[in-house]
C-alpha cells in the first residue's frame, strides 16, 4: 500500500489523469506570460528594496535620504564621486559668469569712459582670480583684468561678486576633494536642490507610496467584499439599499470632493496618513463591492450552494466556506489591477500638495518637485516620474497575467 | 424615449442637489475663513467683510441664500479676487476648459478606437504587440508626469510646440500638448476596451453564422462585429469624462490654460467659498449632462434597450 | 432521394491544438450524401459530429484547430482545397448551415431584414427591394406570421422558435442543394421542437434539399432522417438506413444507445439503461477501439487495434472487431 501514493491516476485507456485544481492551472498559465513573469520579478524587486530600505541605509549601501548636503545640491546622476560633478558644476557656473563678465565689459568699452565704474588702478593681476584690494576705505573696489584686455570691475557689481565667490568655493572643494567624505559619494541619479540623493529619495518614496497602495487596497478590498457579499447574499431591501448608495456615489464626481475635502482639512490633519487612506479608499470598495456582489448572486442559487444548504449549513458558513472561494479569482484580479490605481490617485493628491506632506515624500511629491526644476535639472522629474511608471507598468501588465490565468474567458476583460 | 430621457434627467437633480449640499457645508465648516490668511485685519473691517458676505448669518439662512442664488445662476463675488464676481470667471474660464475636455475625449475615443481595431484584426502580431504595449504605457504613466515630461522634450528642449497659454495668445498650436497628455490614458483604455471586445464578439456565434452565410471578411467586421463591438466603448466614455474632467485640473496648472479647472485647488486651499462652490456646481453639472448624453447614445446605438 | 452522390466526405481527419496535447476531434470520416437525403449524424458530446459539419464548408477556426488530411467532394470539386472566394461563393447559397442557438447565433444588433437581405442580394444578385421581397416569402413559408411587418424587427423581438424559424427562412432563402442543421432543436422546448422538424421536412422535401442533421437524439433521428451516421470518439462507427440501423444495430454503442431510450411498450423492469462509463477523451488516445471500456462484448483485440469498417449486404456498415473477426473467421 505504500506504492499507492506514487501511482498516478491510469484511466482505462493507460492515459495519465493529472489533477488539476484551479491554482495549479492558473499558474501554468500564468508561467507561459513571459511579459507577466518579468513583471511580476520587477514588482518584487520593487518590494524588497523598499522593505529593506532602512537597512541598508544603515548598512552604509545606500545614502541616507534625509541626508542634506548643500554643496552637492543640484547634481545629474552620474557613477563619477560627487566631488569631481561639484567642480565640474563650479566651473560651469564660472565660465557662465566670466562670459556675462566679459560681455559687459565689451559693452563698457564700447561705450568709452561714459560710464564710470570708480576708481582704476591698472595693476595686472598674476593670475585672473587674483584682485588686488585698494586701499579706498570702504568702498572696496576692486580691480579685475580679464584675459589681458584691460577692464574694471566694480565688487558692487553682483556679477563680479559671485565670480569671486565662486572661484573662492571652487578652491576651497579642489582642496577638500579627497579629505571630505561628502564629495566621495556616488549619486547613481543625481541630488535634488537641498544636495539629498535622488536614488534614495526615490526609494523611500517608494516605501510610502506601494504601502499606501497596498494597505489601501486591501482595506478597501475587505470592505467591499464585506459589504458585496452581504449584499448579495441577503439581497431584499439590504441589497437596494447598498446599492442605491453605491450608485449615488458612483454618480459623484467623487476626486473632485477628494480634493475638496483634502484641501479643507487643516496641515496636520493632512499630513496623516489615516486621513488619505480612507479619503482614497472610500470610493475604492464600490468596484469590488459590485463585481463580488454579482459573482455571489450567480452563485448563490447555485447547486453546489443548495447541496450544502440542504446538509444544514449555516449562512455564514456558506458565504465564507463556500461562495467566497470561488470569487477569490476575481477578487484577486481587481486588487491587483486596484492597486496602481489607488497609487495614481496618492500620488495625485501629493502632486498638488494635497497628500503626504512634508517631510514625508511620495512618489508624487517627488515629481511635484521635479516639475520645478526641470528645464535646468531635468532628472529630479525624471527620475522619480520614471520609477513610478515603471511600477505601474508591471502592476497593471502583472493585473493583466493573472487576470488571463485564472479566468481565460472572462468577460470582464479590457 | 424623450420621457425616458427627462425622467433621467430629473432622477439626476437629488444627485446634484446632494453634491452642492454636501460641499456647501464641507467647506464651510472647515477650520479657517477665507480671510484667515490675511495680513491681521482690524476688527470692525472685518465684521463690515462678514456682514458684506453674509457670513453674519447662521449658517442654515446662509445655505438657503445660496440655493437661491444658484438657482438664479448666480454665484456671488469672488472671495479672493475683489474686483471681480465668480460668474465672470467661470464665464472666460468655461469654454477653455469645455473645449479642452471635448478635444480630448473625441482624440481619446476615435484614436483608441481606431487602434483597437487594427490591434484585434492583427492579433498576435506586431502592430498588436506595439498597440498593447503603447495602451499599458498610457494607462502607467500618470499624467502628472506625462505632461512635465512632453513639456520637457517638446517645448524645452526641441522647442517645437509652446508649453502653455492658449490659442489667444499662441494660436492653436497651444492646444496639442495639452489635449494629447489629458487624452493619452483615455486613449490607451479605449484602445484595449475595443481591442477586447471585438476579439470577444469575433468568437460569438452570430459571426460564425455571418461567415457560413458566404460573406466576405470585411463585411462581416465593418457591418456585423463593429457595431456591437463598440458598446462598451460608448459607455465607458461617461467615465473618460469624468477622468478628463478631473485630470484638467492638474493639466491646466502645468501648462498654464486659463480654464476653471486651475484655481480649483487654490480655491479650496484659499477658503474662496463663492468660487469652490461654483467650480463643485459647474463641474457636477457638466458631469450630469455627459453621462445623460452618453446614455442616450447608447440607447439609440442598442436594439435591445427599449424605454418603455 | 435520389442515387447522386452530391456530397463525399472521404477520411476527413481535424485537430486542435490545446495546451494540453492534439486532439483529435474528427479522425477519418467517409459518408456520401445523396441529392434530397436526409442524413442523421448521431453521438455524444464530444463525439465529433459539429466540427465534422464545420468543417464541410471549412470554417474551423484555424489557429487552434486544422484540417489534417481528407477530402470534401462537392460535385467532384474538393471544398477543402477551394480558394477563399470559391468557397464563399457555396457557402449560404449551395451549402447553407443553421446552429443550434438561435439567440446567439442572429446578430442582435441588426434588423432581420438586413441579415436575410445581405445573403440574397449576394448570392442571387438582386436588388434590395426584391431581395426584401423574396426574404418575406421565404419567412411566410416558415410560418412566421405578418412577416412584412415582422421582418424590420430585431432578433430579440421574436421568441426561441420563431427565431430559428427565421434561420430555416435565410438558411433556405438561396435554395441550396445542402442544408447543415446542427442540433437545431436541442435548445428549444419540446412542442416547439416537434412543430420546427415539421418545418424543416416540409420546406427540404419541397425545395428537395439534402439535409444532414446532427443530433443527439435517436428521436429526431427516427422521425426524419433516411439515413444515420453513428458517430463515437471523433469516428463514423455505425452507418446504415435508418429502419435498419433500428431494427439490427451491429456496432455495441449503438446498440446500448437504442437500449437507453425508454420505452413506453416495455415493462418497467428495475432501472433503467444506460450505457456505463464516460465518452472518452480524445487527446492522446492510443490504437484501439476507444468504445472498449464501456462495451460489454470487448476483446483483447479491441484494446490494441482500432476496427477495420465492415460492410453488410444490406449497405449497412460498422466497425467493431465482432464482425471483422467473423468476416476473418468466415
Amino acid at each position: 500500500m505504500a506504492n499507492k501514493k506514487l501511482q498516478q491516476a491510469v484511466n482505462e485507456f493507460n492515459q495519465v489523469m493529472k489533477p488539476v485544481s484551479l491554482w495549479a492551472d492558473a499558474w501554468k498559465r500564468l508561467r507561459k506570460n513571459k511579459m507577466a513573469l518579468i513583471s511580476l520579478f520587477i514588482v518584487s524587486i520593487y518590494i524588497l528594496i523598499s522593505l529593506f530600505a532602512p537597512i541598508l541605509t544603515s548598512a552604509g549601501v545606500l545614502i541616507d535620504y534625509r541626508k542634506q548636503v548643500i554643496t552637492n545640491a543640484s547634481l545629474p546622476p552620474s557613477l563619477k564621486p560627487a566631488g569631481e560633478l561639484v567642480v565640474k558644476k563650479i566651473e560651469a557656473r564660472i565660465a557662465s559668469l566670466e562670459q556675462r563678465v566679459k560681455e559687459k565689459a565689451e559693452e563698457q568699452s564700447a561705450f568709452g569712459s561714459f560710464f564710470n565704474f570708480g576708481a582704476t588702478d591698472q595693476t595686472q593681476p598674476e593670475s585672473a582670480a587674483e584682485a588686488t584690494p585698494s586701499d579706498q576705505g570702504d568702498t572696496s573696489a576692486f580691480t579685475f583684468t580679464y584675459q589681458g584686455e584691460g577692464f574694471s570691475g566694480n565688487t558692487t557689481d553682483p556679477v563680479v561678486r559671485e565670480l569671486i565667490s565662486q572661484k573662492e568655493t571652487l578652491e576651497k572643494v579642489k582642496a577638500e576633494l579627497d579629505t571630505n567624505p561628502d564629495y566621495k559619494l556616488v549619486y547613481i541619479l543625481g541630488t535634488d536642490d537641498l544636495g539629498r540623493d535622488m536614488f534614495a529619495r526615490i526609494i523611500y518614496g517608494g516605501r510610502i507610496s506601494i504601502a499606501i497602495g497596498i494597505v489601501g487596497t486591501l482595506t478597501a478590498a475587505l470592505v467591499g467584499i464585506l459589504i458585496g457579499a452581504i449584499s448579495g447574499y441577503v439581497g431584499g431591501w439590504l441589497d437596494n439599499l447598498l446599492m442605491r448608495f453605491v450608485d449615488i456615489m458612483y454618480g459623484l464626481p467623487y476626486m473632485l470632493i477628494v480634493i475638496i475635502i483634502m484641501a479643507m482639512i487643516g496641515e496636520k490633519a493632512r499630513g496623516s496618513f489615516v486621513v488619505l487612506f480612507v479619503a482614497i479608499a472610500l470610493v475604492s470598495w464600490l468596484t469590488i463591492s459590485r463585481v463580488v456582489r454579482g459573482q455571489i448572486i450567480s452563485l448563490k442559487n447555485s447547486e453546489f450552494v443548495e447541496a450544502a444548504r440542504s446538509m444544514g449549513a449555516s449562512s455564514w458558513r456558506i458565504i465564507f466556506r463556500h461562495l467566497l472561494p470561488n470569487t477569490l479569482g476575481v477578487i484577486i484580479v481587481f486588487s491587483t489591477l486596484m492597486m496602481p490605481s489607488f497609487i495614481m490617485n496618492e500620488s495625485f493628491l501629493s502632486f498638488l500638495g494635497l497628500g503626504v506632506s512634508a517631510p514625508d515624500a511620495s512618489w508624487g511629491t517627488l515629481v511635484s518637485e521635479g516639475v520645478r526644476a526641470m528645464e535646468s535639472y531635468a532628472w529630479q522629474l525624471l527620475g522619480p516620474g520614471i520609477a513610478m511608471t515603471i511600477f505601474l507598468f508591471c502592476m497593471n501588465f502583472l493585473g493583466d497575467g493573472l487576470r488571463d490565468a485564472l479566468d481565460p474567458q472572462s468577460k470582464n476583460r479590457t | 424615449m424623450a420621457r425616458y430621457f427627462i425622467r433621467r434627467a430629473l432622477s439626476l437633480i437629488p444627485t446634484l442637489f446632494i453634491v452642492i449640499t454636501l460641499s456647501f457645508f464641507l467647506i464651510r465648516l472647515a477650520p479657517g475663513g477665507p480671510f484667515a490668511r490675511e495680513r491681521e485685519v482690524p476688527e470692525a473691517i472685518l465684521q463690515n467683510l462678514m456682514k458684506r458676505y453674509h457670513m453674519d448669518e447662521p449658517l442654515f439662512k446662509q445655505y438657503l441664500r445660496y440655493m437661491g442664488d444658484i438657482v438664479r445662476w448666480d454665484f456671488g463675488p469672488s472671495y479672493r479676487y475683489r474686483d471681480l464676481t465668480v460668474n465672470e470667471i467661470i464665464d472666460r474660464g468655461l469654454p477653455v476648459s469645455m473645449s479642452l475636455g471635448v478635444i480630448s475625449l473625441v482624440l481619446a475615443a476615435v484614436g483608441g478606437v481606431a487602434v483597437g481595431i487594427i490591434s484585434a484584426l492583427k492579433q498576435n502580431k506586431w502592430q498588436d504587440y506595439v498597440a498593447v504595449s503603447i495602451a499599458v504605457i498610457g494607462i502607467s504613466v500618470p499624467l502628472f508626469v506625462m505632461g512635465p515630461v512632453l513639456q520637457l522634450i517638446f517645448g524645452m528642449k526641441l522647442k517645437i510646440l509652446p508649453i502653455g497659454q492658449w490659442i489667444s495668445t499662441h494660436g492653436l498650436k497651444a492646444i496639442i500638448l495639452p489635449a494629447l497628455t489629458l487624452s493619452f490614458p483615455y486613449f490607451a483604455y479605449i484602445a484595449r476596451l475595443s481591442r477586447a471586445s471585438i476579439l470577444e464578439v469575433l468568437r460569438s456565434d452570430y459571426i460564425r453564422t455571418a461567415r457560413a452565410k458566404g460573406l466576405k471578411e470585411s463585411v462581416v467586421v465593418w457591418k456585423h462585429v463593429l457595431k456591437g463591438a463598440l458598446l462598451p466603448v460608448v459607455t465607458y466614455l461617461g467615465p473618460a469624462f469624468s477622468g478628463i474632467v478631473v485630470g484638467s485640473i492638474v493639466i491646466e496648472s502645468v501648462f498654464l490654460v486659463p480654464g476653471i479647472g486651475r484655481p480649483f485647488v487654490q480655491s479650496a486651499l484659499n477658503r474662496d467659498y463663492t468660487l469652490i462652490m461654483a467650480e463643485v456646481v459647474v463641474y457636477s453639472i457638466i458631469l450630469i449632462i455627459a453621462n445623460l448624453v452618453v446614455d442616450l447614445i447608447y440607447g439609440l446605438l442598442d436594439p435591445r434597450i427599449s424605454y418603455k | 432521394m435520389t442515387d447522386e452522390v452530391i456530397l463525399e466526405v472521404k477520411d476527413l481527419k481535424t485537430y486542435f491544438m490545446v495546451d494540453e496535447g492534439l486532439v483529435k476531434a474528427v479522425d477519418g470520416v467517409d459518408f456520401q450524401l445523396h441529392r434530397g437525403e436526409t442524413l442523421g449524424i448521431v453521438g455524444e458530446s464530444g463525439s465529433g459530429k459539429s466540427v465534422t459539419n464545420l468543417s464541410i464548408i471549412n470554417l474551423i477556426p484555424v489557429p487552434p484547430g486544422k484540417i489534417a488530411g481528407g477530402q470534401v467532394l462537392f460535385h467532384g470539386k474538393d471544398l477543402l482545397k477551394m480558394p477563399p472566394h470559391e468557397i464563399r461563393d457555396i457557402r449560404g447559397n449551395k451549402i447553407s448551415m443553421i446552429f443550434q442557438d438561435p439567440m446567439t447565433s442572429l446578430n442582435p444588433f441588426l434588423r432581420i431584414s438586413t441579415q436575410m437581405v445581405e445573403t440574397i442580394e449576394l448570392h442571387q444578385g438582386l436588388d434590395k427591394k426584391a431581395a426584401k421581397e423574396k426574404a418575406i416569402e421565404m419567412l411566410k413559408l416558415a410560418g412566421i406570421p405578418a412577416p412584412e411587418k415582422r421582418i424590420d424587427q430585431y432578433p430579440h423581438q421574436f421568441s426561441g422558435g420563431m427565431r430559428q424559424r427565421v434561420m430555416i427562412a435565410m438558411a433556405l432563402s438561396c435554395n441550396p442543394e445542402i442544408l447543415i442543421a446542427d442540433e437545431p432543436t436541442s435548445a428549444l422546448d419540446v412542442t416547439i421542437q416537434a412543430q420546427i422538424l415539421e418545418l424543416m421536412q416540409e420546406l427540404t422535401r419541397k425545395l428537395g434539399t439534402a439535409v444532414i442533421m446532427i443530433t443527439h437524439s435517436l428521436g429526431v433521428v427516427a422521425g426524419m432522417c433516411d439515413t444515420i451516421c453513428v458517430m463515437y470518439a471523433g469516428r463514423i462507427v455505425e452507418r446504415g438506413r435508418t429502419e435498419e440501423i433500428f431494427e439490427s444495430p451491429k456496432h455495441p454503442y449503438t446498440v446500448g444507445l437504442i437500449h437507453s431510450v425508454p420505452r413506453l411498450d416495455q415493462e418497467t423492469k428495475g432501472r433503467l439503461y444506460s450505457i456505463p462509463g464516460q465518452p472518452p477523451n480524445v487527446i492522446d488516445l492510443p490504437d484501439c477501439c476507444p468504445f472498449f471500456p464501456r462495451c460489454e462484448k470487448a476483446m483483447d483485440i479491441c484494446k490494441k487495434k482500432y476496427p477495420p469498417s465492415v460492410s453488410f449486404e444490406n449497405g449497412q456498415s460498422a466497425s467493431c472487431w465482432l464482425y471483422a473477426k467473423e468476416a476473418q473467421n468466415a
